[in-house]
């Protein structure tokens, strides 16, 4: 029983959700109470985790759940991450009328479900996780129930996850009939043979995984749900069932399957460049910063595959890398979306920041910060995550990869390029609000401190992640 | 050399500032009361100019003709009868400048004689001076320049002699043909331009064909424009609009981004909405995955 | 000395557009603002001169080298400067004094704004020529194209967006494959640090390809013909002190780039692609002459010129002479300090009539005397007159590719004589000839801001084409030192072959 010590985070967690649901059950508009307890329980959440995060590799539960540096640095930023989608949030909640206690309780469980899918080391404890958090995510995607897109989005989401987890098992289950096991270290033993059942496990098991990064083919949910969702609910999706999906996916490519390295790579290399042109490609056309979002994030997910494709520590390190700084992008972009509101409404069209920057600039010029790091474009921080990436694909002499990468870059380059044309050049419209709370204001400025000023001190993450190692 | 050539287009100028900046001789005339300085000092750089007998345009062109007829070969007396040739038309023509410009009666039509003016001391003063070097210079700097003994001293190694400079002299009946050729152009000029125009403007009617060549100066300038100058800003053009334009920027940055965009529209549009077609698109994908690692 | 003199070069800049930003302007007009981005700007000046007074002229290494541990493990931040680069650093922070001077003249709106992305350009331009790091160099080199997007953007002319969107993507597009070389080499050799690259050298079998990179991203930059059309429209399009930031200095860049990477660290290669680089050469000199002779937008004509002197320079470089190389350098500070005043000259003129159409001006002399007289010695400057610095970079370029091939040499010289055609051609017809515009004759002469920045460029332009020795002095010993490990390389190469 001592073993549960490894645990008390998600034990926590599970407590405090259950605890939250009581309290907010018996007690009439509870809904702000349960919001800020939710991030204070997210807080020690993280507390925890970092106090874990010294140990060594543990096992647990019959090699079922494992505890190591991946999944601790992945659950930092996971948890980290939620505070601040927390925190942005809050606000927004409140304008729109969406603050009821299912919607901290719903985060609370999707990141219980995350946590878990992040320590698996089975391939049922590893479902569970997914499910949990999916079911999660089904909820909160409509959650804004008297909005057509919003209800539009939940559905298509649900759908089409739930076509996904269908492959998702399917594969599961032929990887366990051709390997005898479960647990995913046994399935490495076991799978040193090739037999063509395994391989089709394998391609089942990423179709599913590819859909929850959305990764191209099996992106196409993404931009109606981000465009549909309510926005605090979108930066949840851009953010948190990323930095999950990842590491589910480093742990199969290079736990599992890691003997099979030949065949995946192919799959992998295929879906990144789909990912990092289409969502180049496609992001040109849109007028909704969401939806733009959306195809920018699936072309960031390009990337950080490109780094699992290397078969090497170096590329897991800069995948991991490139998340990190994704995230903190991402939580920046979005912190700027929830500052265009004007009378209690909130402007998510491109036409919407003309001009922004003659009466906000300081606003603006977070924008401009941010846009320029998505494009990738040094010193800024999104420089030195594609950078990690190409160091790791170059290494293994995966020139086209790298080409073609690069190449999506400017292409990518264009559609941030034009927001800012549109932010700078053109004339301006009407003001915005200023008040903002203190959550949103600290966010922007942590991020955009961090994406502007990563130059300086760029060993910061790198010394972390190097400690990362799966194979 | 440079005295009367500076003295020369200094008291051109001054002339021309005096007819409020005109340029054209036929529109001058019948001013030498008006302006008298001028006059004179275009007079004497007009002398030197043509090497009138002691001035110093004299003994520059002199020795030049002189050393040409030394070199006592086909090509130097031809080089010496071209010379004597151009000295006298030079000196035709300067004198027809000088009869224009201040004899004969006023011609401009635009402008009334009593505006003519001197030019102002600033500007006579500087040709006073060169007027003197004009007309001295020559006799001063001779022997400097070109003597046999000193000249070499003078221009030491700056100026190569293939040989030594002769010290023959050629016959007097040459030394002599070229001053009075030049000073019995100034009747004949007189004549020609003051007296009797008919006789020029018959031989201008009479070869209309050779006076416009010569007006042309011999269709230079436009030979030039036809041959550098028109095709130059033909294929710049054309390196501008077509090439520049119609190629590199339509192909290249232009047609790109185009491309692009209009794969992007494509794109877009592939994104239906419908449930059913995005279910297709994966499990296409999914198919195309398989595919690939069957073929693999 | 332990002093960090070229770190405080690259960030003295930075602090001060920092301040700038967190400061409030006195007056509605921010003169304030202006006067600190001015001092800045000057205490580097004359930072850089002391720098050079204190550099030695004639020693062949790196000088008040920083090496600091930057990216763990394995790319240090590390900059230095020898004979060539300083020049640049001084030509940098000579022309940014300038710019702020002339801003008020040309910048409307958000003065502020304007001031801190010069001051950043600064600092990226000063760390160009300054890191000895190729990531570090990169770094630099790319950064500079956000301050120049938003310099165009904002403060540009009618197509101000097509130009900023064109000059943004094209470079980058051309800089990505450099990115891969740069990697290549880190995984080839171990290291990125380009003194350490020297000593090592690089396996012949990769030199092509890397060569070819590192071309992609420089000759989109010179730019070289075929892909200089971003060149025009972005200085057409620019406001005046854009323009001159964009010819003096970034246009120099490639040039620098050419010199310390292409040939430092390809030598092989570069002697394998030298015809490619005469012949793209040739045509830019002869082509963007011809196609500048038929402007009709001064700013035009002066943004094609820039293209055919930049054609010189790469002809220069790749004589792989002393002459040529030296001859490339000078004629990149000749057309740094030229194609500035230029510049500044049209904005004068654009001020105060508001259009930059040639036929739309004429007889300027008897309006604004001064103003043709300083025209006319920028003109000369341009066409290479002696007794100017242009005169003297094209005419050691010439050297050395009279020394090299005489075919090319005398195919350039012919770019000289266009080059008269097209700078005098449009000087005869905007000082000279007939007052056509009415509008023109209440035009004023220059303003006393105007007579210092213009003749603070007149003097450098007269002085250092009369006597050069100065510039030649810093950057001889450098040059020969580039020269003599190229050709060791070389020699070497062939003796393995063998």
């Amino acid at each position: 029983m001592e073993n549960f010590q490894y645990i008390l985070p998600e034990i926590f967690i599970s407590v405090s959700i259950m605890l939250f649901l009581l309290v907010g059950v018996f007690k009439k508009n509870s809904a702000s109470l349960i919001y800020n307890l939710s991030n204070i329980s997210l807080v020690i959440l993280l507390a925890l985790i970092i106090n874990l995060s010294s140990l060594d590799t543990i096992y647990l539960f019959n090699n079922s759940y494992l505890i190591d540096n991946l999944s601790n640095y992945m659950k930092i930023i996971l948890v980290g991450s939620g505070i601040f989608v927390m925190l942005t949030g809050s606000k927004y909640i409140q304008v729109i009328n969406l603050n009821k206690i299912e919607y901290p309780i719903l985060i609370l469980s999707s990141i219980l479900g995350m946590m878990i899918m992040i320590s698996s080391n089975d391939l049922i404890v590893f479902y569970m996780g997914l499910e949990l958090q999916s079911l999660a995510l089904y909820v909160l995607a409509s959650f804004n129930r008297d909005n057509l897109l919003s209800t539009e989005s939940g559905l298509k989401y649900f759908v089409l996850s739930a076509l996904s987890s269908g492959l998702l098992l399917y594969g599961c289950s032929l990887t366990y009939g051709f390997s005898e096991s479960t647990n995913f270290d046994q399935i490495l033993i076991n799978s040193t043979e090739f037999n063509y059942g395994t391989t089709f496990g394998i391609v089942f098991i990423l179709v599913g995984l590819a859909f929850k990064i959305s990764a191209v083919p099996f992106h196409m949910w993404a931009p109606d749900v981000y465009q549909g969702s309510p926005t605090s609910v979108t930066l949840f999706f851009a953010i948190l069932p990323k930095i999950a999906a990842l590491s589910v996916f480093i742990k199969f490519l290079y736990t599992p399957f890691a003997n099979m390295n030949d065949q995946w790579q192919t799959i992998i290399v295929f879906i990144s460049i789909a990912s990092m042109i289409f969502g180049a490609v496609a992001a040109i056309g849109q007028k909704n910063l969401k939806r733009l979002i959306a195809y920018s994030s699936i072309s960031h997910m390009g990337y950080a595959l490109a780094g699992l494709a290397t078969v090497s520590n170096q590329g897991i390190q800069s995948s991991i890398t490139y998340i990190s700084i994704y995230l903190v992008m991402n939580l920046a972009f979005f912190s700027c979306l929830f500052m265009l509101k004007r009378n209690d409404k909130y402007y998510e069209n491109i036409e919407d920041l003309s001009g922004l920057s003659k009466k906000h600039p300081i606003l603006s010029f977070s924008l401009l910060i941010v846009l320029f790091s998505l494009a990738g474009i040094p010193p800024l921080a999104g420089f030195f995550a594609k950078f990690y990436v190409f160091l790791a694909v170059i290494e293994q002499s995966m020139y086209f990869l790298a080409i073609v990468g690069l190449l999506a870059t400017v292409v990518a380059a264009f559609y941030y390029l034009r927001i800012i044309k549109i932010i700078y050049f053109d004339p301006e419209k009407e003001e915005y609000e200023t008040s903002h709370n203190l959550g949103l204001k600290i966010t922007l400025a942590i991020s955009t401190i961090f994406i502007l000023a990563y130059f300086i001190y760029p060993s910061g993450i790198t010394e972390i992640v190097s400690k990362i190692t799966m194979i | 050399m440079p005295f009367l050539k500076l003295c020369y287009f200094l008291g051109a100028g001054a002339v021309i500032h005096s007819f409020h900046e005109e340029q054209d001789i036929n529109k001058m005339g019948g001013v030498i009361k008006k302006l008298p300085y001028t006059y004179v000092l275009m007079l004497i750089g007009t002398l030197a100019l043509t090497g009138f007998p002691f001035l110093s345009g004299f003994y520059s062109k002199d020795a030049i003709i002189e050393f040409a007829y030394l070199r006592g070969n086909g090509v130097g007396i031809l080089a010496a009868f071209v010379g004597i040739v151009t000295a006298l038309l030079t000196s035709i023509y300067s004198w027809r400048l000088i009869f224009k410009t201040f004899h004969g009666n006023f011609n401009n039509k635009e402008l009334s004689v009593d505006k003519i003016h001197e030019s102002p001391l600033i500007m006579i003063a500087p040709l006073v001076i060169l007027s003197i070097g004009a007309i001295f210079a020559g006799m001063a700097f001779k022997s400097l320049f070109i003597g046999h003994e000193i000249a070499y001293e003078f221009w030491g190694k700056s100026i190569k002699f293939l040989e030594p400079l002769s010290t023959d002299h050629p016959p007097t009946w040459f030394l002599f043909l070229t001053p009075i050729l030049v000073t019995s152009a100034i009747p004949f000029s007189y004549y020609l331009y003051l007296k009797n125009t008919n006789i020029v403007n018959g031989l201008k009617e009479m070869n209309e064909p050779i006076y416009q060549f010569l007006v042309k100066k011999w269709y230079f300038d436009e030979m030039y424009d036809y041959l550098f100058v028109n095709p130059s800003k033909k294929i710049g053009k054309f390196l501008w609009k077509k090439v520049d334009g119609s190629i590199i920027d339509k192909f290249g940055p232009d047609g790109i981004s185009s491309v692009i965009k209009n794969l992007s529209i494509k794109a877009v549009k592939f994104q239906s909405g419908f449930i059913y077609q995005y279910a297709f698109v994966m499990l296409i994908g999914f198919s195309v995955l398989l595919t690939i690692l069957i073929l693999n | 000395m332990n002093f960090p003199i070229l770190s405080s070069l690259i960030l003295l800049p930075t602090i001060g557009a920092l301040f700038i930003l967190f400061t409030k302007s006195s007056s509605g007009k921010y003169q304030s603002s202006k006067y600190v981005a001015l001092f800045i700007s000057l205490a580097n000046f004359l930072l850089s001169l002391y720098l050079w007074y204190v550099f030695d002229k004639n020693s062949i290494d790196f000088q008040f080298v920083e090496n600091r541990e930057w990216l763990s493990g394995f790319i240090n931040y590390k900059v230095g400067i020898d004979g060539i680069s300083i020049l640049f650093v001084i030509l940098t922070t000579f022309i940014t004094p300038i710019c702020i001077i002339s801003v008020n003249s040309t910048i409307k709106n958000r003065l502020k704004d304007f001031l801190i992305a010069i001051l950043i350009m600064e600092t990226f331009m000063i760390g160009v020529f300054c890191s000895l790091d190729l990531v570090v160099f990169y770094l630099f080199f790319e950064a500079g194209l956000i301050p120049m997007f938003l310099i165009i953007g904002i403060w540009g002319g009618e197509r101000r967006v097509y130009s900023a969107f064109k000059f943004f993507l094209y470079t980058l597009l051309g800089s990505v494959l450099m990115l891969v070389a740069i990697i290549s080499i880190y995984w080839i050799t171990g290291t990125t640090d380009v003194e350490k690259l020297y000593e090592l050298g690089i396996k012949a079998e990769y030199q092509n390809l890397l060569w070819l990179a590192f071309f992609s991203s420089f000759a989109v930059k010179t730019p070289m013909w075929p892909v200089h059309t971003w060149l025009p429209d972005a200085h057409v399009e620019a406001p005046t002190v854009g323009s001159v930031l964009l010819a003096a200095i970034l246009l120099k860049m490639a040039g620098y780039g050419f010199i310390r990477f292409s040939i430092g660290l390809f030598p092989i290669a570069s002697e394998n692609f030298t015809m490619l680089v005469y012949i793209l050469s040739l045509i830019a000199i002869i082509y963007t002459s011809l196609v500048a002779l038929m402007q009709e937008d001064m700013k035009k004509l002066i943004a094609y010129s820039s293209v055919a002197h930049m054609g010189f320079v790469t002809l220069g470089i790749f004589t792989m002479t002393q002459q040529g190389i030296e001859g490339s350098i000078f004629q990149m500070i000749s057309h740094g300090l030229v194609s500035a005043a230029l510049f500044l000259s049209v904005g004068v003129v654009y001020e105060r009539h508001h259009t930059r159409l040639i036929n739309k001006y004429g007889g300027l002399v008897s309006i604004m005397p001064r103003y043709a007289i300083v025209f006319m010695v920028f003109t000369l400057g341009a066409l290479g007159l002696p007794g100017t610095t242009g005169f003297v970079g094209e005419f050691l370029i010439l050297m050395g590719a009279f020394e090299k091939n005489i075919l090319v040499a005398m195919i350039a010289s012919l770019g000289v004589i266009l080059g008269a055609a097209y700078m005098l051609w449009l000087f005869k017809r905007v000082v000279f000839g007939e007052i056509n515009n009415q509008e023109l004759k209440s035009m004023k002469d220059l303003k006393t801001f105007e007579i210092i920045t213009l003749s603070a460029l007149v003097i450098p332009i007269l002085f250092f084409g009369f006597y050069p020795e100065p510039l030649m002095n810093s950057i001889e010993a450098s040059v020969e030192n580039t020269l003599t490990m190229y050709n060791f390389d070389l020699i070497n190469s062939l003796a393995s072959k063998d």
